[in-house]
């Protein structure tokens, strides 16, 4: 007679099981903050009674739930489902995003016609948000598309873009901000001038699974003035301490005009003193993967070089900067250039790493000395240096210390110390 | 502004892993698989929006069953999980196994319930007894007698 065990049992019942229909958490998530709809009215209540009651409140985030949003219209959807398909070289085969349920967070046109539009989507994983965002100002507009991970969010707790005036790449002024700010503890952003005042822009905190602030602020026209421009976007807290900081930067007339400046980033044009036909690569060795080819050009006496970096994603071959030598240059030498984040994204991340450009003189070779002791020198091509530290040298206790420049009888033209303990350009490496 | 906490990762983690096992089970209460979804959905949304009454006595799959079932019941419109209210034998097809299904069905209520539990939901005694408040012991006890009940059960169709 035949008897029948736990496990035959298991077994049995297990054959019985049906197949389970697929589950969705980004559902659950959303049933969730649904729930959450009362308590977050009543929290907005209590806040509007407050102010009513005179008391003294922050500015404050103004907190919406991110599934009770506008869904964003088909358009951007469409925008959001195209980045996923272009994207793929950057991100894998895993572009995060659920492009259908992408929500209006700001949707502002002004009497001027300029506006600012933010959609945010959730991403796959839950954590994390894709953005898209458009700003139109008077003299034209941005548009861009991106997805954002905890990692990312964390090195780059704040983003501000918008409609600028003049080079995209180095704008002259500002005539809308917009983007997101991820700082834990966000109470609202502040815009900082040249001329030393500031103003207060609130934050939308839209809620789980977005999680973020996202904010959008028109200065007044006179903040396009040389003097009175913004330099700095600050996320702060509800006691006004500073969270994250954006500086902005701009070049002044003689750097605009100088015919030997090179062209920003995502600029392939070559500054107007150099003599197209003379361009060619140079036969620099051990670049970077992401480092297509490192060219030349000469003009008038001086010359220039120029790292262009290979297709990645959405964007074509892109100049990653360089550095010129001009005829009236009393120096025989640029200062070294130092690379930080390379900013680029490589398999969905953003690639990190130490390294410098330079021109130095003729004879000249480059010398690298590192935590552990051990020295390097690098040989100049045609006088300029590319140079990206090994990963080797990442981790404390190997990392490059000093780099200097020494002539050909020996002399050190040149002496610059690293830091270390720049964690900055070590995000990739080991850090133990 | 709060980082996703732990308790959400460990929720999302516990229903990507185990939803499946959640919605078997659950159609044996609500009678469909769509309905199980739902209330499966339902479960781990209410598990999330009230985690802080998660005191972590217990295990966390074991508190969020137990909000499943209230979900699940509460649907029947039940508040209480009561051995009256336990699942249908019906679950187990008897066009697919009929043995199977006359076996179970002559199974106490509780004994049912405790056997789905083990068998579909794939949970240890220990956490059975947290879903249904009763000892682990009551649980293995009761376990026996079902065992022994469909052993006997289907072993008389082996030999017949």
């Amino acid at each position: 007679m035949s008897t029948y065990s736990d496990e035959m049992l298991a077994a049995r019942f297990a054959a019985l099981a049906t197949e389970p229909l697929e589950g969705d958490w980004l559902a659950v998530q959303r049933r969730a903050w649904q729930g959450h709809r009362r308590k977050l009215t009543l929290m907005l209540a209590a806040a509007l009674a407050a102010i009513a009651a005179g008391s003294a409140l922050a500015l404050g985030p103004r907190v919406v739930d991110f599934f009770s949003s506008e869904p964003a219209p088909g358009r951007i959807v469409r925008q959001l489902e195209d980045f996923k398909r272009s994207a793929a070289l950057d991100w894998g085969d895993n572009v995060p995003v659920v492009a259908s349920e992408a929500r209006t967070i700001i949707d502002l046109v002004r009497p001027d016609g300029s506006s600012v539009y933010i959609a945010v989507a959730p991403t796959t994983t839950g954590k994390g948000f894709c953005m898209v965002l458009t700003a139109s100002g008077s003299s034209g507009g941005t548009s861009g598309t991106d997805c954002n991970l905890p990692d990312e969010l964390r090195r780059t707790p704040m983003q501000p873009g918008g409609a600028s005036t003049g080079d995209p790449e180095h704008p002259t002024g500002w005539e809308d901000f917009a983007g997101y700010v991820a700082a834990p503890g966000t109470d609202h952003v502040e815009i900082h001038y040249e001329d030393g005042s500031h103003e207060d822009v609130p934050v939308t905190w839209v809620s789980d699974p977005i999680d973020a602030g996202f904010f959008a602020f028109d200065p007044a026209a006179e903040h396009l003035a040389e003097g009175h421009r913004a330099v700095a976007v600050v996320a702060v807290d509800a006691s006004g301490k500073a969270l994250a900081r954006t500086p902005f930067t701009y070049p002044d007339e003689r750097t605009r005009n100088n015919p030997w400046r090179i062209p920003p980033f995502s600029d392939l044009r070559w500054p107007p003193a150099i003599d197209q036909t003379t361009i060619r690569p140079l036969p620099i060795f051990g670049l970077p993967s992401w480092v297509e080819k490192v060219e030349l050009g000469r003009g008038d006496g001086g010359f220039c070089f120029r790292v262009v970096t290979p297709p990645l994603g959405l964007r074509t071959d892109v100049s990653f900067g360089g550095g010129c030598i001009t005829p009236a240059s009393s120096e025989p030498c640029c200062r070294l250039r130092y690379w930080g984040p390379t900013g680029e994204r490589i398999d969905g991340r953003r690639t990190w790493g130490i390294g410098f450009t330079g021109i130095v003189p003729a004879g000249a070779t480059v010398e690298l000395r590192f935590e552990d002791g051990s020295r390097e020198t690098v040989q100049p091509v045609e006088r300029v240096i590319v140079y990206l530290v090994p990963k080797h040298h990442y981790a404390r206790g190997t990392r490059l210390t000093e780099v200097r420049v020494v002539l050909a009888d020996g002399t050190v033209y040149q002496r610059e110390a690293v830091s270390p303990k720049a964690e900055i350009y070590y995000r990739n490496g080991p850090t133990p | 502004m709060k980082e996703m906490g732990k308790l959400d990762c460990d929720l999302e983690e516990l229903y990507r892993r185990r939803h499946g096992a959640f919605q078997v089970m659950l159609a044996s209460v609500t009678g469909s698989r769509e309905a199980a979804q739902d209330v499966v959905q339902e479960a781990f949304a209410r598990a999330l929006r009230d985690q802080r009454s998660f005191r972590g006595e217990g295990s966390l799959e074991g508190w969020v069953w137990r909000i499943a079932f209230r979900v699940a019941l509460g649907s029947r419109g039940s508040r209480e999980l009561a051995v009256g209210e336990l699942p249908e034998a019906g679950f187990v097809d008897a066009e697919r196994d009929a043995a199977l299904a006359a076996a179970v069905a002559g199974l106490a209520p509780q004994q049912r319930l405790i056997v789905f539990l083990r068998y579909f939901a794939d949970l240890p005694y220990a956490e059975i007894g947290e879903v249904l408040g009763i000892a682990t012991g009551t649980v293995s006890a009761t376990i026996a007698q079902a065992h022994s009940h469909l052993r006997t059960a289907l072993t008389h169709e082996v030999i017949a």
